[in-house]
């Protein structure tokens, strides 16, 4: 049997900037019901690749190919050929898109009915638009449809974007990192979701650097390196057994490729390091609703939760940063309501969550490093700059002390910035979401990092991250937080075996312990 | 990428070359002003642009371009040292009450509002009503609200910076209030702050020109380039030159602050831009 | 309220006593002994009150101003109500159509050089801009007068407030009340342009115009709105100016010309009057502000 032509076709796409070529003779045949992940790191110019197919290419890039077009029900469209006009009756009808954040990717003071109708093209009574709501997974759709795009929660916005994409039944639908920076459950059901659509006949394209989500995804994977294919073929081939360097790297230098940490001895006598009772605090809503968390000396506890559940708040007011209406915090013997909050600033300090905002543009690494010395008073000049040079040969970065942070990678931005807040030799540190920013690979290199250096301080330390993998293997216990309380907490060894909630056993189900393992079969 | 590109911090260089090149002239017009500028009938009256006079002379007979170059000194000197105090004070007092307490912080915010939206003229104006016309005291007034905008400009960029990340991260670390200030609030300020102080400057220069030609700013016999201005009114037709003249140089110093602001601001722009990528 | 105790405390608080100001001209020229001055001062202190505590004076000061009595100028015995009432259409008007050229100026020209930026219309653009920010309106105001004051048949520099007249002086106030509005509209447009709603916009199938009215110009326009309460102040400012080169009997007019003969009731009520406007155009531009776009922060108009 012929196979049916595809309703994406690229063939020698080459995307380019003057001189400088961004994709080079790129292939990529696409049929309809089929879903193709683009795996890449960073800069492998996976979101020109979708930019280029929907026309989006900003103005000095050039977009020349073979071929480049899309078949859709009245036809073939060759995407070259089109203008202005045509790229607008394109857009929308035969190609939808759907963004990495989709809470900005909704005009903010528009009504979602308003930009529903509007994708849609024609007009929709109120009956029809909360139809197509209801099947985008809201349970109640009437008021989302009155609601301002600015007053959306971000997995309620996460649902408008797929809507309004497919609000005109594309051809084809692009989905640019759709999983980036979500927590496990949130994972899942865009990835139901976006299935879903490939039930319905659309050709997929995903763009992602996360291997777990092309696993879980696609029916095939086209493996982007600096702009050109150098791997491509069905998902189980690439990803299970991967023939290219860049592949392999990618698929197995991953945080659950790592091997978990032997078990270690935790003395808990003396004092703890952190003993949190009771806390509470509420913005406009309670966000934490009586959290109890003991760290003993030299200990590792792991936060894990869904989006929403609390765990930035509860960085936040580890650290000193936020002042909880009830309960008590006592870190490192420091009790902040009789001894001041600096003084609990000394005893706790933190790994931020975005590595590169978190570094002051105008101070060198070594600088950085060295603040919270200047901040606390600890030792003279000299010292403090010995003692950032050690800090940071102790995380890789020797010699790179001069660096500015825009000359520095992000995975470095992150390793300053651990080297900073082990600097005052405090008795906690808290990590917030200290991978979550980087690429596959990299993370893996930041938790070894982390592990190594932790022990080697016998800092005690407060993991916060929704990445399983990433807790089994820095942590001693983990506990989890879900909408303000924490619902189990449990030696990190025997999460998976005997989880103590449900919540557990779902996040557990969410990070299986090789994602590889649920590759979908190209039918 | 676009061909403009390099031309806008040009911009900037063009106008502080002008500048310079006006300060530096006005600064030695005692040297360089081939005669007094109250000095009377030197030649004929009300008489055009000519080699013995370059600009001309006034209805008293004194040379224009003489008058031109000592007017300058005064608004220029008086503005110049205004401004520094202007946006010295302005800028530490809408520091501050950014990082201060609830208490500063709403109070302070408050005064800030009420400050910038009563327009400086009319203050200037309120006090020549009340004392008499005079440069002080045009000056003066102005001063009274016209430190708002600075202050306003450094209490927004302050607050925006300390939400920034990195200050966030500083605060968490045990910063305290003067290392934020001075490490996150400064570098994000100076620019902007440069940029505004040039606007105002020139706002201010053409205030006071502005006022002194209503008669309320600089008092004759003195060449203050809006008293010359009110003085050549009724020659307008007649004697063109008279208006032409302090009218160019008030027109010469604004733009060329102009340009110097709105060069620094392309710059600052596109700074911005290279650290988001 | 803050505003009030501002004005009374500059007035009380100015140096140049009342009472000299009044008496000045007439102790000179009339020749009256030491001692008669002396008793015609407490006379007429007694008469105004000054002699009684502070506090009391700024209460009592405060009720009449409320109950609209601002005092008779000193120059032909009106009540200054009375004369800042017949001057203020004439203003209103000025600034009214003041206001409408500067937007149609603005908006006009911020769209059309946003939507190429770099091209030859962005480029004229911004320099018009530069040009019409740098001169001062009284100098404009004077050139233009010169100019056309010299054709045949031309603009009439002197007369009242008429319709014809009013062209003019309200194009010099727009072409200088524009390019800041212009500027901040025009870099608010493109960078809203740039925005990910945007481009989620366009790839919806949106095209400039529909992407202009219906997703960015709605946010774009926050920023000004910020400006507009500001503007009052240099709408103020541009109108003591222009009414000053064109003979324009307005209230800045009447300013002018009081402060020239130091009738200070008249300046008094002046100053109130555009202070309490100036104020409560701000109060009701961030009003309006924050019922238009509510996820604005106080702290996101940085650079103006």
């Amino acid at each position: 049997m012929t196979p049916p032509s595809p309703a994406l076709l690229a063939e020698g796409l080459t995307v380019a900037y003057g001189r400088t070529p961004v994709l080079e003779h790129v292939d990529l045949a696409v049929a309809g019901g089929e879903v193709v992940a683009v795996l890449g790191e960073s800069g492998s110019g996976k979101s020109t690749l979708l930019r280029a197919f929907l026309g989006l290419v900003p103005a000095p890039g050039a977009v020349e190919a073979r071929h480049l077009e899309i078949r859709g029900p009245a036809g073939a469209v060759d995407l070259l050929a089109l203008g202005g006009r045509g790229w607008r009756a394109v857009r929308g009808a035969l190609v939808g898109a759907v963004f990495q954040d989709s809470a900005l990717a909704l005009t903010p003071l528009r009504r979602v009915g308003s930009l529903l109708v509007e994708a849609a093209g024609q007009p929709l009574t109120l009956d029809e638009q909360a139809e197509r709501l209801g099947a985008c997974g809201f349970a109640d759709p009437g008021p989302v449809l009155a609601a301002r795009c600015w007053e959306l929660s971000g997995g309620m916005a996460q649902r408008v974007g797929m809507a309004l994409a497919t609000a005109r039944a594309p051809a084809v639908l692009v989905a640019d990192e759709p999983t980036t920076a979500l927590d496990g459950l949130a994972r899942a059901e865009v990835v139901a979701r976006l299935r879903a659509v490939a039930a319905n006949g659309a050709a997929l394209v995903v763009t992602t650097h996360d291997v777990a989500t092309a696993a879980a995804l696609a029916d095939r994977v086209v493996v982007l390196d600096r702009g050109r294919v150098v791997e491509s073929g069905p998902a189980r081939e690439v990803l299970g057994s991967p023939a290219h360097a860049r592949t392999r790297r990618l698929v197995s230098h991953a945080p659950w490729s790592l091997g978990l940490p032997p078990p270690r001895p935790v003395d808990t006598s003396g004092t703890p390091a952190l003993a949190v009772a009771g806390l509470a605090k509420r913005f406009d809503r309670p966000v934490l609703r009586g959290v109890d968390l003991t760290v003993a000396a030299g200990e590792v506890v792991g936060v894990a939760g869904v989006s929403g559940a609390g765990k930035s708040t509860l960085v936040r007011c580890l650290v000193g940063l936020e002042q909880p209406e009830e309960g008590d915090i006592v870190a490192g013997g420091v009790d902040p309501r009789r001894q001041g909050w600096k003084a609990l600033r000394r005893r706790v300090q933190l790994v931020p969550q975005d590595p590169r905002a978190s570094l002051n543009p105008w101070r060198t690494a070594a600088q950085a490093v060295a603040d919270p010395l200047r901040y606390h008073r600890a030792g003279a000049a000299g010292a403090r700059r010995e003692r950032a040079e050690e800090l940071l040969e102790a995380v890789g970065l020797a010699g790179l002390g001069s660096r500015y942070p825009t000359e520095l990678s992000t995975g470095q931005c992150q390793r300053a910035a651990i080297a900073r807040a082990l600097a005052v030799g405090p008795a906690l540190v808290v990590a917030d979401e200290p991978v979550s920013a980087l690429d596959t690979h990299t993370q893996a290199e930041i938790v070894a990092l982390l592990r190594q250096v932790v022990t080697d301080s016998g800092t005690a330390a407060v993991v916060v991250s929704h990445d399983l993998h990433v807790l089994e293997r820095l942590c001693d216990r983990i506990a989890v937080l879900d909408d303000g309380r924490i619902v189990s907490d449990q030696p990190a060894r025997s999460l998976r075996s005997q989880p103590a909630h449900s919540l557990t056993a779902a996040l557990a189900g969410c990070y299986p312990t090789d994602p590889l393992d649920t590759l979908r079969s190209f039918a | 990428m676009r061909a403009g590109g390099r031309r806008r911090p040009a911009l900037a260089g063009v106008g502080a070359a002008v500048l310079a090149a006006v300060v530096v002239a006005v600064a030695l017009a005692p040297w360089l002003a081939p005669f007094e500028p109250s000095e009377q009938l030197v030649g004929p009256r009300l008489s055009g642009p000519s080699a013995a006079h370059w600009l001309g002379t006034d209805r008293f007979g004194r040379d224009v371009a003489s008058r031109l170059l000592h007017g300058g000194r005064e608004t220029l000197a008086l503005a110049g040292a205004v401004l520094v105090v202007l946006v010295g004070g302005g800028g530490l007092a809408g520091a501050l009450v950014a990082v201060g307490g609830r208490w500063v912080g709403a109070v302070g915010q408050r005064l800030i509002d009420l400050a910038v939206s009563v327009p400086a003229v009319l203050v200037a104006l309120a006090f020549v009503g009340l004392r008499g016309p005079s440069l002080a005291t045009v000056i003066g007034g102005a001063s009274l609200v016209w430190w708002a905008p600075f202050a306003r400009l450094s209490c927004s960029v302050v607050r925006a910076a300390m939400a920034q990340p990195s200050a966030v991260a500083a605060r968490g670390l045990g910063a305290g209030r003067i290392e934020l200030l001075r490490h996150e609030g400064w570098p994000r300020l100076r620019g902007p702050m440069l940029v505004l102080a040039a606007v105002e400057a020139g706002q201010l220069i053409a205030a006071i020109a502005g006022l002194s030609f209503l008669g309320f700013g600089a008092q004759p016999p003195s060449p203050e380039w809006g008293a010359m201005l009110e003085e050549g009114r009724a020659y307008l037709s007649t004697a063109p030159h008279l208006v032409y003249a302090p009218g160019s140089a008030v027109l010469l110093t604004v733009l060329a602050l102009t340009c110097i602001s709105e060069g620094l601001r392309e710059g600052l722009d596109r700074q911005a831009q290279v650290v988001v990528q | 309220m803050l505003a009030s105790i501002g004005v009374f405390a500059l007035v009380r608080s100015a140096p140049g006593d009342p009472i000299d100001i009044e008496f000045g001209p007439m102790v000179s020229v009339s020749g009256l002994s030491a001692a008669d001055v002396a008793a015609l001062r407490a006379e007429r202190e007694r008469q105004l009150g000054l002699d009684r505590p502070l506090a009391e004076q700024y209460g009592r000061w405060l009720a009449r101003m409320v109950r609209g009595d601002l005092g008779v100028s000193y120059r032909n015995r009106q009540p200054v109500r009375d004369e800042l009432v017949r001057h203020l259409p004439a203003s209103v008007a000025l600034g009214a159509a003041g206001v409408g050229v500067a937007t149609v100026l603005a908006t006009g020209l911020a769209v059309a050089a946003s939507r190429r930026p770099g091209g030859w219309v962005d480029h004229t653009v911004r320099v018009a801009s530069i040009l019409g920010a740098s001169v001062p309106s009284f100098l404009t105001g004077l050139l233009a007068l010169s100019l056309l004051a010299r054709s045949q048949g031309g603009y009439q520099i002197a007369g009242g407030a008429t319709l014809g007249r009013l062209w003019l002086p309200a194009l010099v106030l727009g072409v200088a009340a524009a390019p800041t509005p212009l500027r901040v509209l025009r870099s608010s447009l493109l960078a809203e342009r740039g925005r990910l709603y945007a481009v989620a916009a366009v790839a919806r199938g949106a095209g400039p115009s529909r992407l202009l009215l219906r997703h960015t110009g709605r946010v774009a326009v926050a920023p000004l709105l910020a400006l507009a309460g500001m503007s009052m102040a240099g709408l103020v400012t541009g109108s003591i100016m222009t009414e000053a080169v064109f003979s324009w009997p307005g209230l800045g007019r009447l300013a002018v010309d009081a402060i020239g003969a130091q009738d200070y009731p008249v300046v008094q009520g002046y100053v109130l009057v555009v202070v309490v406007a100036v104020v409560v155009a701000n109060a009701l531009a961030g009003a309006l502000q924050r019922r238009l776009d509510p996820t604005v922060d106080a702290s996101a108009l940085a650079v103006a």
